[in-house]
């Protein structure tokens, strides 16, 4: 079911996926598309094409602004902590729902994006079938029910 | 040589107890007794040759008076008695004279000293007395006043009787006075006093240098010996001396140089030691930082190595399910099988992953200790296999009450979990089916024994089933599930306690796990310890 936005235009979702493993990115980008629903996904190789890509600096000016963040913590350079406080420090990003998906299960970690803001925090589990249902549910709540919650509340 | 004035203090001794006030007092009483006696002797020889001398020369008087009288008092002529009393009493050495008759009367008597007449008369008595001490030869009678008088009484007899024997006629009576007897006696006296004297002030200074000559060098020695024994520098000692004093001051300088030689090696073999112990711990603590440095990559290595072989997994995984997913239906029958394979093996291994992980997680990261009663986590083991084991009618129990320990929960219910949970699932078809717990203190250890009555495990098996991914090649093992990490874990979690696991087993009769816990961890050994909060 397409999201619609005030005058009933139906708007596409966009799901950014920081990641630097790209048969992982290829995996998320197939589970999310084997949804079937008006959601574009973009990719990003590293923390700071993440970051480049979210600011709309240099080549990515022209980026769009995406509903969901997917991001890896484990990358080169910038890891994933990096971007969530470079994000909640930046005025424009702050409310950006950002998800870690990791594979750091350690509790350690997750306290960590945690109290550097991340929406929230999803293991990269070992179990195929319950991996690809957690991208999925992330997926369709972030850009539909929270996306409508949030955007509703801003027109009241 | 300034010294401390401790020093000077310890060698103050009370001057009476000062050997050289001692020897002086007895010096000194040795000098009068001596001289004074011998002196004293010599005066009184001497007075002795001189009552003697006066004695004779008085005798000698009286025998001359006798002599002299004898003719008058034949002739009883008292005229011619007076004239010759004249001419005797004219000697000045006379005290005084009488002339008696043979009844004791008093015939005639002259007195030149008047003093020694009345002591004389005062003791003489009358006449009948004056019988009575008649005798026959003369006699010196004791009432000579002074020393320096002898008084005689001399019977005068006729130079021939009308019997033959000679008559007596009277008696004479005198006193002899000798001046010069009594000023030499005062003279020996004071001699003898004069005498002793000297010799005491003669022997006052001698006695002190001498007593000084032998102190002085025993003061040094003592000086040295407190210096030797704080550890201060010996002062000179009157080593040049022959005599007993300065052989003591060789050996105590001897003494002082072998102390000082110890000392310097002492203080050498010390230093020397202390260095030893200084590098020794020096050693250990870098090999310590070492080890840990060590661990603690080999930790991160295991953790990293295990994550970085998942993420391909999970990509293998993930890809495989979303092909049978969005073409599963369209993909020939054998294509879906092979992929079914694929997601089993990646699962399988994926699974060992987590297990190396798990174990890896039990050497760094072990929890909170606290007080774990083996019989109620026991218990709670068995009630959780309950049903399996009532399913192969396998008896389990523990044969006395189990002590409580201080370790982590759930590393201790890992490790006695997976031991029963072994038990049981190798126990096959046996006649009789039971595992008992049992547990022996032993010094220093808890010893903690799972018995089962099982197949058994070969010699040369029973090391390699606590390797990890190793299983006993036994018939019935392939039957059993199990990746074969459980023993390697239980291995893991006790020597991580600091103990050891050990087996004893025989091929058809039964395996016996032991685990030895250290005795230090033991909280109590009291039966029915109260319950804790169960994890179980």
């Amino acid at each position: 079911m397409p999201t619609r936005t005030r005058g009933d235009q139906v708007s596409e979702s966009v799901i950014l996926l920081v990641d630097d493993d790209p048969d992982y990115r290829m995996l998320v980008r197939d589970a999310i598309e084997s949804l079937g629903r008006p959601i574009k996904v973009f990719e990003c190789v590293d923390g700071c094409d993440g970051i480049r890509f979210l600011q709309r600096a240099g080549a990515d000016e022209a980026s769009p602004r995406p509903n969901l963040v997917l991001l890896d913590l484990e990358m080169p350079g910038a890891d994933g902590h990096e971007v969530l406080v470079r994000l909640r420090a930046d005025e424009r990003l702050r409310d950006l729902p950002v998800v870690v998906m990791t594979g750091l299960d350690d509790d350690e970690s997750e306290r960590r994006a945690m109290d550097n803001g991340a929406s929230s925090y999803t293991c990269k589990v070992q179990d195929t079938d319950d991996m690809l249902r957690r991208i999925e549910a992330a997926a369709i709540y972030w850009t539909t029910v929270h996306r409508q919650l949030s955007e509703s509340s801003s027109a009241a | 040589m300034a010294e401390p004035a401790r020093d000077n203090s310890n060698l103050a001794v009370p001057i009476r107890h000062r050997l050289q006030f001692r020897v002086l007092f007895l010096v000194l009483a040795m000098v009068v007794v001596t001289v004074g006696t011998s002196n004293w002797m010599l005066a009184r020889l001497i007075e002795s040759q001189l009552n003697e001398t006066l004695q004779r020369e008085t005798l000698r008087i009286g025998e001359h008076l006798a002599d002299e009288f004898r003719g008058p008092l034949m002739m009883h002529s008292v005229e011619s008695i007076e004239q010759h009393l004249d001419l005797v009493a004219a000697d000045p050495g006379l005290g005084f004279v009488q002339i008696e008759d043979r009844a004791g009367h008093v015939m005639a008597e002259r007195i030149n000293n008047t003093d020694l007449y009345d002591h004389f008369t005062s003791h003489m008595g009358e006449q009948n007395e004056r019988v009575a001490l008649t005798q026959s030869r003369p006699t010196l009678l004791g009432y000579a006043r002074s020393p320096e008088a002898r008084v005689l009484r001399t019977p005068i007899f006729s130079t021939n009787g009308v019997m033959g024997a000679p008559d007596l006629l009277g008696h004479v009576t005198f006193v002899v006075v000798d001046p010069a007897h009594r000023a030499t006696l005062q003279k020996m006296r004071a001699l003898v006093i004069g005498v002793v004297c000297i010799a005491c002030l003669i022997s006052v200074p001698l006695t002190a240098l001498l007593m000084r000559r032998l102190t002085r060098p025993l003061r040094r020695i003592m000086r040295a010996i407190t210096m030797l024994a704080s550890g201060g520098e010996v002062p000179s000692l009157p080593l040049k001396r022959e005599d007993e004093l300065g052989m003591l001051a060789r050996s105590v300088a001897e003494t002082a140089e072998r102390l000082s030689r110890a000392r310097t090696e002492l203080v050498l073999a010390n230093a020397s030691l202390e260095q030893q112990v200084e590098d020794r711990t020096a050693a250990l603590n870098a090999a310590n930082r070492r080890l840990e440095v060590e661990i603690e990559t080999k930790n991160e290595f295991l953790r990293t190595v295990s994550h970085d072989l998942n993420a391909p997994l999970r990509n293998i995984a993930g890809m495989t399910t979303m092909l049978r997913r969005r073409f599963g239906e369209t993909l020939p029958e054998e294509v879906n099988h092979r992929l079914e394979r694929i997601s089993a093996n990646v699962e399988l291994e994926s699974a060992m992953l987590d297990d190396l992980l798990e174990l890896s997680r039990i050497r760094t990261r072990p929890g909170d200790c606290e007080a774990v009663d083996l019989n109620e986590l026991i218990s709670g083991i068995t009630q959780a296999l309950e049903h399996e084991l009532a399913e192969r009618g396998i008896a389990c129990g523990i044969e006395a009450p189990l002590p409580t320990i201080d370790v982590e929960r759930n590393l201790a219910r890992q490790v006695f979990l997976n031991l029963i949970d072994n038990a049981a699932k190798y126990m096959g078809e046996r006649p009789t089916r039971s595992i008992a717990i049992s547990h022996k203190l032993e010094p220093g250890w808890l010893k903690v024994s799972v018995a089962d009555t099982g197949p058994g495990i070969a010699p040369s098996d029973q090391q390699r089933v606590f390797q990890v991914f190793r299983r006993g090649s036994e018939a019935g093992t392939s039957s059993v599930p199990g990746r074969g990490i459980g023993l390697a874990s239980v291995r893991a979690v006790v020597e991580h306690w600091g103990g050891e696991i050990g087996l004893e087993s025989e091929v058809g009769v039964g395996s016996t796990f032991t685990v030895s816990i250290p005795a230090s961890r033991i909280v109590s050994a009291e039966l029915g310890s109260p319950r804790s909060k169960s994890a179980a």
